[in-house]
């Protein structure tokens, strides 16, 4: 007898919707605002996948990084013989820098400026899940001292997100290519400006306001300092172009990121900011940097 | 069907999701884009009952949304709403081939639903995509791998399948 003929399958699709609807909008609302819920939730499927996916890695990740060094092998060496070049370019500012350095420390002294080093705690990356997932989760979190708003770099010190979800052992990354991500950069003639996401790994916006002041193609941007939880002096995007004053203000999409979030398997998270504010009583509870600013903020 | 398809089904998509978060995310960065826990609820929902397939759909959704960065219940959503569709063309699609054509339309179907509701609920997806690889390279891929795990699903569900 054909079971399907006494289902009601409709009814269930219906439950199932209004479910996933609902979930949804929870989710969504209480993002930062230190739910317990979904920040449990999360916790507990993570703690279970886990293990299984140390696992899937330790086996998989040997295996595509073979086959990604045969993809990649002309252009490994162009690469190998270019660092060489920079190596040795390195080396001779090393000396420039070695002065420079005893000059800065002598001025932040002077000036009571805090010191460059914050705590760090490096991370293994343990997804991006896919095409159109745009942020990242990593294995340290909360206990860790990882709190929401922090910036996170590559080894190179390179900016590639913000923090924006802190459950107690992993956290959630928006890379600075996510159209939602907005990062208050300054550049050498001491504009700042905003570095926004477009959804793609090669290109950033940047938006000036005010200025009069053209950039030249090759010029870096920096984190200007000026917002909440991340340090000035990061550095984050490329001008692949020159930039003119257009109407008083500069607006450009040929901005290159530094460095691409999605490639990586370890990153660093700068422990920058406040002390973390634990919200709830539980230990399962997300965390949020006091009076966190809307990170697309205009500074 | 008996509960030990609906269990191998649940099995095999929370397989799917370990390795999309692990595997297929290092592959990406190769140009290779496939949603292998989308293409398991698919080609796994062939088997199942209505009602059984919805559930998979949707746990498997919840899975992989607690896995990633998508708001809870995206996925899910979507994976519920595709699954359906997958039970109602299954009869239409009774090769390996024809279900690989099923899965690239639904593969689209879905994504396409995913980007939409994401961008209702301020995911920002839609006006980042990379349409190509979205809307062409992805439900290709996922045809393609279907093709490979047909046969595997169909070896452990089919078996324990009551003639619908």
């Amino acid at each position: 007898m054909d079971r399907r003929r006494h289902s009601n399958p409709t009814m269930l699709l219906t439950t199932l919707l209004v479910v996933s609807f609902l979930l949804m909008t929870f989710d969504v609302r209480s993002q930062g605002s230190g739910s317990t819920v979904t920040a449990t939730l999360r916790t507990g499927a993570q703690s279970l996948t886990a293990p299984l996916q140390d696992a899937s890695r330790a086996v998989m990740d040997p295996i595509v990084d073979f086959f990604d060094g045969l993809a990649n092998l002309g252009s490994l060496r162009a690469e190998n013989v270019r660092l060489r070049d920079e190596l040795n370019q390195a080396r001779l500012a090393a000396a420039d820098a070695d002065a420079l350095a005893e000059r800065v420390d002598l001025l932040e002294r002077l000036m009571n400026l805090p010191p460059g080093d914050y705590p760090q705690t490096v991370a293994e990356v343990r997804g991006g899940t896919g095409p159109l997932d745009l942020g990242l989760t990593i294995n340290q979190g909360l206990e860790q001292g990882v709190v929401v708003g922090n910036p996170v770099v590559d080894e190179n010190q390179v900016l590639i997100g913000v923090v924006t979800e802190s459950l107690p052992n992993s956290a959630i990354i928006r890379l600075i290519t996510d159209p939602l991500s907005g990062i208050s950069v300054l550049t050498q003639a001491g504009e700042v400006g905003v570095v926004s996401g477009l959804g793609t790994a090669n290109n950033l916006n940047l938006t000036i306001f005010e200025t009069l002041i053209d950039i030249p193609a090759g010029e870096i941007l920096r984190t200007s300092g000026t917002q909440e939880g991340i340090p000035a002096g990061l550095a984050v995007a490329q001008l692949d172009a020159d930039a003119r004053t257009n109407g008083g203000g500069i607006e450009t999409d040929e901005v290159i990121p530094l460095a691409d979030g999605r490639t990586l398997n370890v990153v660093i998270v700068i422990q920058f900011g406040g002390a973390p504010i634990v919200t709830g009583t539980d230990s399962s509870t997300t965390t949020t940097v006091g009076d966190e600013t809307d990170p697309g903020a205009t500074p | 069907m008996t509960a030990k398809a609906i269990v191998w089904g649940l099995v095999l998509v929370a397989l799917a999701v370990i390795l999309q978060t692990t595997l297929f995310s290092r592959l990406d960065d190769l140009g290779i884009v496939a949603d292998v826990v989308m293409v398991m609820i698919l080609v796994s929902a062939r088997w199942l009952d209505p009602e059984p397939a919805l559930l998979l759909g949707f746990t498997g959704g919840i899975l992989y949304d607690l896995n990633g960065t998508t708001p809870i219940g995206l996925r899910a959503m979507v994976f519920t709403i595709i699954a359906y569709a997958a039970v109602r063309v299954a009869a239409n699609s009774d090769s390996h081939i024809s279900g690989a054509v099923v899965v690239i339309v639904l593969s689209f179907a879905g994504v396409l639903l995913f980007t939409m509701v994401g961008t209702l609920f301020g995911q920002g997806s839609l006006r980042g995509i990379n349409v190509v690889q979205t809307f062409v390279l992805l439900p290709v891929f996922n045809g393609v791998l279907s093709l490979a795990v047909s046969p595997v699903v169909k070896r452990v569900m089919a078996r324990d399948k009551v003639l619908l």
